[in-house]
């Protein structure tokens, strides 16, 4: 390329298209970054090559998005991890279309989720999964992810879920959702008005999943999964409104598939190491980075946006991401003057999602009970295999943070670098030393944020070479 | 609260903590002080090997007497350490190198230790995935290596099934003493302890513990980084291998011999039990900045391949800094103070805190009872460093940690 990049978007999910199609449809230079090989992300998630033929509609409005983005001209850097980055707007990259460092003027963070897990006994036996991954085999391999399958969880995605594994021919032994969505949901209809694509696909997946007689059941949860070397069965139980299950309402339930839907936490560690402010939004899946309204964080020139600056869905993500790509390119001058209108016109749909999004939070923010399902011998870091009675034993060592709980235990050292378990650590860690998760803190993350091979770490170019990375 | 020992510890890092393991093992009663938790310093920050240096013979001395403890040790310890004794190879990476690898060997056998050379064919047969371009090393089979981070809590463990009151959390605010200088007891956020014996194993911390009795305690941070790599399902290699250029990069004073940039970089490294590569090393003097720079690790990344091509396919899964206690002299200081009846010093051990930390313990056990101690400390003595007349970097360290420090609520 001749001229450099102006703004790097990470994540080529709904916020990252669409950022990268409003930044460079206003001229600016648009690279775009993600670790897959074909762009979507999670929602937009293309089928294999070989099943290119089968594409549902959502799978076609992705498509279609995607061919708008390379129409505009970005640049799409495949396959490549942004492994580190700098609070001099550094990032560093592993990939082959990529340089191993760049430092633009702006940078839009599009970094997405990662799912919730949740400990409880047998949950680490191979069957137990998160609902992302089955959606993942099932939107791009065209796999089941077992025969007899057990959703449990919370939220509207539950529901998707299960009805595209019953129409790929799954047998779902039942859905569990965790809120008492019946009691709870009235007050917020409101919020649904508008929102007709998900009214539809809601009522879509309802009726496919009545229609097979799939059981539905509201306010159950699961207590623990049961086998020996694969899951044959989980024991589930109703739960209070705290999500504590109610003692005497267990019930065995069998299965040999556990989709694990308990909400997602935003991927902010990019951020972080940027140097944006963070705020602890637990509505909003955790820690989050501040935002003005143009979404740019505290750190200049890096705006975030979609469900790695606070779980708000796709459509949420997608203006956001138009919003951040106007607002990135104006700040670089490109169409400065008719930025603002170009916004302000934005707004009424940032306002209806971010309702939706309130809406979304009160119904299906799993409540406190859901962290107390581990058991002493339950592994909570499955990397390192670290238990909860040693996370007990790190704190009677003189632990009281989450950073010294790691370097005691190496729990949350491991391959996943701590997306799998570094929430769950530091419930374990709030609990037995009576704090709050804001006391508990959060392990810096430190790059590489991603496992990442000796010679691209041995690449880095010199003149970047001087940055120092925290 | 008020309370009596019979010594107080400053310090739960490895050092510290191995101390309170010998002292609580004499039946003494020890109150271990650590202001925030086990290893929490430059132990936590150590990739755990135990190595021989042998720039002098008490070098060597002290680090084989430590070996031998460690093998006890890594029996009687409560939780698993990941003891092991692969041995170390030294690769001479240059033909520049090989005069350093002879003379290691020399040195070694000098002292009855066994090392001995091999060519590069030699080299090759025996760990075949060092680079075939290594102009040979050489191999010392008692070294050994732990996993540091598991030392210290364990250590501690011991003494406080001897005994020991293990302090987390309490700060050191000042040490009090008698008419005669004698030390007669410690004052920290928790409260005073009454004792005739203390030990300032606080590592970077030395210099203001030492400040408290009016000693100049020539301790500064030199920094490390540390790369750790994922699990292999295999072997890459079965010992530890280190640069022979590592020698060089330790150096003996401030100012020494380094490496391309400012900081002394050469590879030391070892697969551990699980299959992750650890290694370090790098030498830096930035004062107490520990973030971790993608330069340092840029070129300790492209050693590592130079020596071990194959790890070309292999991933890194973390990094991190750490800084270490670094003396005028590079040699620890332990023993004994003169000016301060009671107090005695356990600091000092640059890069070499894990491998000396038990025979730190037991040389201060054996001060504290008032035996003959097992190796002569004269060499080791704070009194060799002339208080007066430090080098400039040293100065800075002691005076800036003379001010009192102040108690954190909460």
């Amino acid at each position: 390329m001749t001229e450099p990049i102006e703004i790097v978007v990470v994540g080529a999910g709904p916020g990252g298209l669409s950022a990268a199609l409003a930044a460079a449809q206003a001229g600016a230079r648009v690279a775009l970054v993600d670790n897959n090989r074909q762009p979507g992300g999670q929602y937009f998630r293309q089928p294999a090559r070989e099943f290119r033929g089968a594409a549902s509609p959502h799978q076609r409005q992705g498509a279609d998005l995607w061919q708008r983005v390379q129409a505009a001209g970005v640049h799409w850097w495949a396959e490549t991890t942004a492994w580190g980055a700098a609070e001099t707007r550094v990032l560093t990259l592993a990939g082959n279309h990529a340089p191993s460092s760049i430092q633009p003027p702006a940078i839009i963070l599009a970094t997405g989720t990662y799912e919730r897990t949740v400990a409880f006994p047998g949950w680490t036996l191979p069957g137990v999964m998160t609902a992302g991954a089955a959606q993942t085999l099932l939107k791009e391999q065209h796999l089941l992810p077992g025969k007899k399958i057990l959703l449990v969880g919370t939220g509207p995605l539950q529901l998707v879920l299960a009805a595209e594994l019953v129409r790929a021919g799954a047998h779902v032994v039942a859905v569990l959702e965790g809120a008492p969505i019946f009691q709870k949901g009235a007050a917020h209809l409101g919020s649904l008005w508008g929102q007709w694509e998900r009214v539809v696909e809601g009522a879509s997946s309802w009726l496919t999943l009545a229609s097979h007689a799939v059981p539905y059941r509201t306010s159950w949860g699961i207590v623990a999964a049961n086998g020996n070397r694969q899951v044959a069965g989980a024991t589930i139980a109703r739960l209070d409104a705290a999500w504590q299950p109610v003692a005497g309402s267990e019930e065995q339930i069998a299965c040999d598939t556990i989709c694990l839907g308990y909400g997602f936490i935003p991927f902010t560690a990019l951020a972080q190491l940027l140097g944006a402010q963070m705020t602890w939004q637990p509505e909003l899946g955790g820690d989050v980075p501040t935002r003005d309204a143009n979404l740019q964080t505290s750190a200049p020139g890096v705006y975030a946006v979609g469900d790695g600056a606070g779980i708000g869905g796709a459509a949420l993500a997608q203006v956001e991401g138009e919003i951040a790509g106007i607002a990135a390119a104006a700040q670089l001058g490109h169409h400065a003057d008719t930025a603002a209108q170009k916004i302000q016109a934005l707004l009424p749909r940032l306002t209806r999602e971010r309702q939706f999004q309130k809406m979304y939070a009160a119904l299906f923010t799993p409540g406190a009970g859901l962290d107390t399902l581990a058991r002493d011998e339950t592994i909570l870091c499955r990397c390192e295999e670290i238990t909860q009675a040693d996370v007990r034993r790190a704190i009677a060592l003189g632990a009281n943070s989450a950073g010294e709980v790691k370097s005691i235990t190496r729990g949350g050292m491991g391959d996943c670098q701590g997306r799998m378990c570094s929430h769950l650590l530091a419930h374990a860690i709030a609990r037995e030393t009576q704090q709050t998760l804001a006391q508990v803190g959060r392990v810096r993350p430190r790059p590489p944020l991603f496992p990442t091979p000796i010679p691209v770490l041995g690449q880095v170019q010199a003149a970047r070479a001087e940055e120092s990375l925290r | 609260m008020s309370d009596t020992a019979d010594v107080v510890v400053i310090g739960g890092g490895v050092v510290g903590s191995a101390c309170a393991y010998f002292l609580s093992k004499a039946g003494l009663h020890v109150h271990l002080i650590e202001r925030d938790y086990f290893a929490s310093g430059t132990s936590r920050a150590s990739h755990g090997g135990l190595a021989l240096m042998h720039n002098t013979p008490l070098e060597l001395r002290l680090g084989l007497a430590s070996l031998q403890l460690w093998e006890n040790l890594s029996k009687e310890l409560p939780f698993d350490i990941e003891y092991e004794v692969p041995g170390q190879l030294t690769v001479a990476m240059t033909e520049d190198e090989l005069p350093a690898v002879y003379h290691q060997v020399e040195a070694m056998q000098a002292e009855g230790i066994e090392c001995h050379f091999l060519d590069r064919q030699a080299l090759l047969d025996f760990e075949p995935n060092v680079s075939p371009e290594a102009f040979g090393a050489s191999f010392s089979p008692l070294e050994a290596a732990v996993q540091a981070i598991y030392v210290a809590p364990a250590m501690a463990e011991v003494a406080r099934r001897g005994g020991a009151t293990l302090d987390c959390g309490a700060i050191v605010l000042r040490i009090d003493r008698e008419q005669d200088g004698r030390v007669s007891g410690v004052m920290t956020s928790r409260g005073f302890i009454s004792t005739r014996f203390v030990v300032n194993a606080a590592g970077l911390y030395s210099p203001q513990i030492g400040a408290m009795v009016g000693l100049r305690i020539p301790v500064i941070p030199r920094k490390g980084h540390v790369i750790v790599t994922e699990a292999l399902p295999y072997r890459l290699y079965r010992h530890k291998i280190q640069e022979a250029g590592l020698h060089k990069t330790h150096g003996s004073a401030f100012g020494a011999v380094t490496d391309r940039r400012q900081f002394g970089c050469a590879v030391t490294s070892e697969q551990k039990r699980e299959g992750n590569i650890i290694m370090g090393a790098t030498r830096e003097f930035v004062g107490f900045d520990k973030t971790t720079r993608i330069d340092v690790v840029a070129t300790l990344a492209a050693r590592a391949k130079r020596l071990v091509p194959k790890l070309a396919n292999v991933r890194v899964l973390r990094v991190w800094a750490g800084l270490r206690p670094h003396t005028p002299d590079h040699l620890p200081i332990i023993g004994p103070v003169q000016e301060v009846g009671g107090f005695f010093v356990a600091t000092g051990h640059e890069g070499l805190g894990t491998t000396l930390a038990p025979i730190t313990g037991k040389l201060i056990t054996e001060c504290v009872l008032g035996q003959q101690t097992s190796l002569s400390l004269e060499p080791l003595l704070l009194s060799r460093f002339p208080s007066d007349n430090l080098p400039d970097q040293f100065m800075e360290v002691v005076n800036e940690m003379s001010s009192p420090p102040v108690p954190t609520v909460g």
